[in-house]
């Protein structure tokens, strides 16, 4: 076997295709195969297809608009192909050749969206329930009438933060270890309560949190091709946060994909292999890595309540039941293990138990696409299927839109590791603890 | 702090998982891989020691005592025994229902291209292989360029399954999942009525369902009214990919962490101890703390070791110093596949009774390292590791472990 880090330059996204072996165990544990006939799988469209493709020549196949993106193949390759990569990739020259799409450029901007909905919230709230407005919305832009959409709180987290920093709520103590905390689109527009819970558990450890000014991650524009837009979101995050990474001050998220994309896709999908991106990616955790860190050297706070002083809503969703994990693929990629799963362990009376089951298939923006919604409720019935046979009312997922994408497809609720880390420190945001 | 790490997902590490759940519920688990292994380019069965005549036992016994360094040897008869039963009691909860009663003998199985081979162990699918009879009908499908059963024996028939045509070819594993539906199988079995005049079993290239593997074997025979039995297929095996499937649910089931994606970079030791491995992840370097490693990353072939056009071998994560062939001439013997073996599948790393690796002064590299599987030299002379691949990962995966778990 060739040694990968003996070659670098095999390291480029697309020369990893050299490596391919054509052995097919990226197509055989593909998720989006076994539903659909119009995906021929990451091994055809990606390593195969990729001797055909030519930066001057159009596209060779345009069934890789059907790769969801949720990198299982590039986990399960045995020689290192970076086969998701190549797929974006080529989904981006494919999206540059067939011109502007409304749709793909709306889903890709939900950045936008959050803040400028924010003030509109009711409206909006109201409006993305509202059955005619989403068929509407399906037959003039194809996104999907199905798909769950998140709610603008009404407030932003930023907006709470600036708030909580003039009132002083809490006293700047110049000598605690400081920590930058990312807090990603859907923790500022519809999910503050997670920024908020993940600020004061961190605080809670003995950190003093700084929230500098932030970019989203550009996964979403990644996706949906519109790499020149998502390169400037990524310059503008190495901009303002690689200097704490230089510094050695870590920086923090609360969504494993929105981590995951600056601590690889920069680099793999997008292509930036400055400095900068590279201290950002070394410096940069997701939230449970970094505790999970943080209990290793022995300095987590472990005053954990056991689920029978939880609040009485949240203990009547456990039950008795285990807690399903589902370690969403962006988490995957991380390479990092299962921190979320290693904290939950430390709760007592807790038993989470991570769901055999691949990707959820909600991918993002990919099953918010009409065309593609009933590829990414099939993706995850496997998933589904399994919360419901536990009998779990409550579930546990690290990533946005894999929770409301699960939430919805199986009743169950599904929070964030730190909303149950949050219960057992007994922190509560200003707002319900269980938002459901 | 893990209280076993092991590296690498192929029948080695994945078995050495189960093995450990059994013998330490409660143990604190991790297994770390690049990418999905061995299984699911192999065929599934599981081979001891292919060309044994009688009692395979007594002749694994026997190539012991003439081979005192060879991995049985070193993992004794005894682990053997006890890694097959285990394996079988495990595979049965799995649903796939290996068999290792004893005394262990050689079955005749059938493959694609008509040659025959012995292993000691079938999952079910290949099982109907002894009730084959006289008159096997060997059934392909219709324009698959995977399988073609005019090669595999002299009746055959080509049918037509209700699959809506796709522009592309189908893999082993599509016609699996299309077998786990009852109605296709029924389909299916419509089909071929007409071919099976008087035959006496029906083989099908190894894709006789995925999820639902037992109750498709179930419903052919009942429809056939013949045995019914599969054959290995081009990768990916679907046999394999069963075993891969169960063993990852029984794993995470039971609360194991099972991370398939990045590679192990390097070990890391605090003098003769081993404190952990760092993986190459995303952004930096991950350390995972364990009391005990088993490394279980296969040869040249299974990515535990390397090798370089100056003629080098060496395992890419502990330096574990490698007994090869440095005369690159041998490399390239013109018989791949050779029943007396070829050197470079016999390359790989030494070890002792309890499984430690050797460093180049003979002794143990590190008191809590242990090895499994194919990255264990094998000694020039002895059989081909082919003949033996998946009962030399059990043996030392069951061995490893034993020893591994022994540690304070």
């Amino acid at each position: 076997m060739t040694e990968l880090r003996e070659l670098p330059y095999l390291q480029e996204t697309p020369f990893t295709a050299d490596h391919c072996l054509k052995c097919n165990i990226c197509t055989q544990a593909c998720p989006v195969v076994p539903v659909t006939d119009l995906f021929p799988g990451p091994k055809t469209v990606g390593p195969q297809a990729q001797r055909f493709r030519d930066p001057d020549l159009p596209s060779p196949d345009h069934s890789v608009d059907y790769c969801s993106g949720c990198g299982i193949c590039t986990l399960v390759c045995p020689h290192g192909v970076r086969v998701m990569e190549i797929n974006t990739q080529a989904k981006a020259q494919l999206a540059a050749a067939k011109g502007f799409s409304l749709r793909n450029w709306v889903l890709g901007h939900n950045a936008w969206w959050g803040v400028l909905g924010t003030p509109f919230a009711p409206l909006l709230n109201w409006l993305f329930r509202f059955k005619p407005f989403r068929w509407m919305a399906e037959k003039t832009l194809g996104i999907s009438a199905r798909a769950a959409f998140p709610t603008w709180a009404g407030y932003t987290f930023r907006g709470w933060w600036r708030r909580r920093q003039k009132r002083g709520a809490v006293p700047a103590e110049e000598s605690r270890p400081v920590v930058v905390y990312y807090h990603g689109c859907s923790t500022n527009s519809y999910e503050p309560r997670i920024g908020k819970l993940a600020v004061q558990i961190l605080e809670h450890n003995g950190f003093r949190v700084v929230v500098p000014p932030q970019a989203c991650c550009g996964l979403p524009l990644q996706s949906n091709g519109l790499f020149a837009e998502a390169r400037q979101f990524a310059r503008k995050n190495t901009q303002s946060l690689a200097d704490y990474a230089r510094r050695g001050v870590p920086i923090v998220g609360t969504s494993g994909s929105c981590i995951m994309a600056l601590k690889g896709d920069y680099e793999h999908v997008l292509g930036l292999h400055d400095a900068d991106t590279k201290a950002l990616a070394r410096g940069i955790y997701d939230i449970s890595e970094f505790l999970w860190n943080l209990h290793r050297q022995g300095k987590l706070k472990t005053d954990f309540r056991p689920v029978s002083a939880f609040p009485p809503e949240v203990r009547a969703l456990i039950g008795d039941s285990i807690v399903p994990y589902h370690a969403p693929c962006q988490l995957k990629a991380h390479g990092m293990g299962r921190p979320a799963l290693d904290l939950l362990d430390l709760i007592p009376e807790l038993r989470a138990v991570e769901m055999d089951a691949e990707c959820c298939g909600i991918a993002g923006t990919y099953g918010y696409k009409a065309e593609k919604r009933q590829i990414a409720e099939d993706v995850g019935a496997p998933l589904f299927r399994r919360i419901r046979e536990s009998g779990a009312q409550l579930a546990v997922c690290d990533t946005e839109t894999c929770r409301w994408h699960i939430a919805q497809m199986s009743g169950a609720h599904v929070l964030h590791p730190v909303e149950l880390l949050a219960h057992a420190y007994g922190i509560t945001p200003d707002s319900p603890a269980v938002s459901v | 702090m893990d209280d076993l790490l092991i590296i690498g997902a192929g029948w080695a590490g994945l078995s050495a998982a189960a093995f450990a759940l059994h013998r330490q519920p409660n143990a604190k688990i991790r297994l770390i891989a690049q990418g999905i292994g061995s299984p699911i380019v192999t065929p599934g069965w599981l081979s001891v020691l292919d060309s044994a005549k009688g009692d395979v036992l007594a002749a694994v016994r026997d190539l012991i005592t003439r081979h005192p360094d060879h991995p049985y040897a070193l993992a004794g008869a005894p682990a053997l025994e006890s890694a097959l039963r285990l394996f079988a009691q495990i595979s049965t909860e799995i649903g796939l229902g290996y068999r290792a009663e004893l005394p262990l003998h050689n079955t005749h199985v059938f493959t694609a291209l008509g040659a025959s081979q012995t292993p000691a162990s079938l999952p079910i699918g290949y099982q109907g292989a002894a009730q084959a009879g006289a008159q096997p009908l060997f059934v392909g499908f219709a324009g698959w360029r995977d399988y073609y059963p005019a090669l595999s024996g002299g009746r055959f028939a080509l049918i037509t399954p209700p699959i809506s045509n796709r522009p592309w070819d189908l893999t082993p594993t599509d016609y699996a999942r299309h077998f786990d539906q009852p109605a296709f199988c029924e389909a299916v079995a419509h089909a071929l009525k007409p071919h099976l005049n008087d035959a006496t079993s029906v083989a099908f290239p190894a894709v006789l369902g995925l999820a639902h593997h037992a109750e498709t074997l179930q419903t052919l025979q009942t429809a056939l009214d013949v045995p019914v039995f599969e054959l290995p297929t081009l990768p990916p095996s679907v046999p394999g990919t069963r075993l891969f499937n169960g063993l990852r649910r029984y794993l995470l089931d039971r609360r194991v962490r099972l991370q398939v994606g990045h590679p192990v970079g390097c070990g890391v030791l605090d003098g003769k101890r081993v404190v952990g491995v760092e993986v190459i992840a995303a952004g930096k370097p991950q350390f995972f703390g364990a009391k005990a490693v088993i490394l279980a990353t296969g040869n040249l072939y299974g990515g535990g070791l390397f090798s370089d056009d100056y003629g080098r071998v060496w395992e890419g994560i502990f330096g574990i110093p490698v007994q090869y062939t440095a005369d690159r001439q041998q490399w390239f013997n013109a018989h791949m596949l050779d029943e007396r073996g070829h050197a470079v599948h016999h390359f790989g790393v030494r070890a002792n009774t309890h499984m430690q690796p050797l460093g180049a002064d003979g002794e143990p590299l590190a008191e809590n390292l242990f090895v499994a599987g194919h990255i264990m030299a094998h000694p020039i002379g002895a059989p081909s590791p082919f003949e033996m691949a998946e009962g030399v990962a059990l043996a030392t995966a069951y061995r490893a472990v034993e020893s591994a778990l022994m540690q304070p």
